[in-house]
């Protein structure tokens, strides 16, 4: 799941990175993609095994124009969604290390059948 | 005591007639409940506000032990207690007709970097624990389950002593 998350967002051809990954010394990228993986739970269950499961991501962009900002993650929504993802914010203002930088994201579930 | 009672209003953080970092009831549902209940000489409303007065304590306490030094970016190194002290330590139940909410966590009037360490940033990761009360469905689904127990043993023992 998180390799296609990665793939899906790679297509914006903005650097996509793990929340956190950035080296403490590492300059920011004008314009980026960060992610996390929040959760993995076990959704329904049958013949004692897990038979879906749900997949919770963050998906945040971070970018020195506030417009990018708003635009590219409201176009990753729209790809997700497209691509199965069940999102229900339109996105939630995010603080960023950088004064040069603001950032958005969002929360993005998978709901993934196991068998 | 009917099964359908049993569904109840509570809802956690991921309901959506509350917002994140809230924890809401909603007992237009049982509202057929509540007059037997009068009848009893039990206030309904009184029995939802104690309990989920008691669910903002323990959240409180959880988010409290999750901005433990060893949780924080540097382990806490660089840490200025201010978002310690931004959480909310004593969480007031609010009621809006049948729906009740109380604010958990974070008191957002004052300066914090609570969501900062919910979110973490490109060069930080987020801060697991917080992560667990306010992100993951496993946390409010368990307060969600210890609301309803905490509710019908409170109703059992109030049909039980009629």
């Amino acid at each position: 799941m998180v390799d296609n998350l990665i793939e899906l967002l790679q297509s914006f051809n903005y650097p996509v990175i793990r929340q956190g990954s950035l080296a403490p010394d590492a300059a920011y990228p004008d314009t980026f993609f960060t992610f996390w993986n929040s959760d993995e739970a076990g959704h329904s269950f049958y013949d004692n095994d897990t038979a879906n499961v749900d997949w919770t991501f963050q998906v945040n962009v971070y970018s020195t124009d506030p417009d990018k900002c708003y635009s590219l993650l409201g176009e990753a929504r729209t790809l997700l969604k497209s691509a199965g993802y069940v999102i229900a914010t339109r996105g939630y203002d995010l603080q960023s290390d950088e004064i040069t930088h603001i950032g958005r994201g969002m929360v993005v579930m998978y709901l993934k059948n196991e068998n | 005591m009917p099964r359908t009672r049993r569904r109840g209003g509570a809802r956690g953080s991921k309901g959506g007639k509350f917002k994140r970092n809230q924890f809401g009831i909603d007992w237009s549902e049982f509202e057929g409940f509540a007059e037997e209940l009068d009848g009893l000489g039990a206030d309904l409303q009184e029995i939802f506000t104690d309990i989920m007065q008691q669910t903002g304590e323990t959240v409180q306490e959880d988010t409290t032990e999750a901005m433990d030094a060893s949780n924080l970016p540097a382990k806490g190194q660089f840490s200025r207690q201010k978002t310690i002290k931004a959480i909310d330590k004593s969480p007031k139940v609010r009621w809006s007709g049948s729906l009740g909410d109380i604010g958990l966590g974070f008191d957002k009037s004052k300066p914090n970097a609570g969501s900062f360490l919910i979110t973490g940033t490109p060069r930080m990761q987020p801060n697991y624990k917080l992560e667990d009360i306010f992100v993951r469905k496993k946390y409010s689904k368990g307060l969600t389950k210890d609301i309803m127990e905490f509710f019908m043993a409170e109703l059992e023992s109030i049909v039980g002593g009629k």
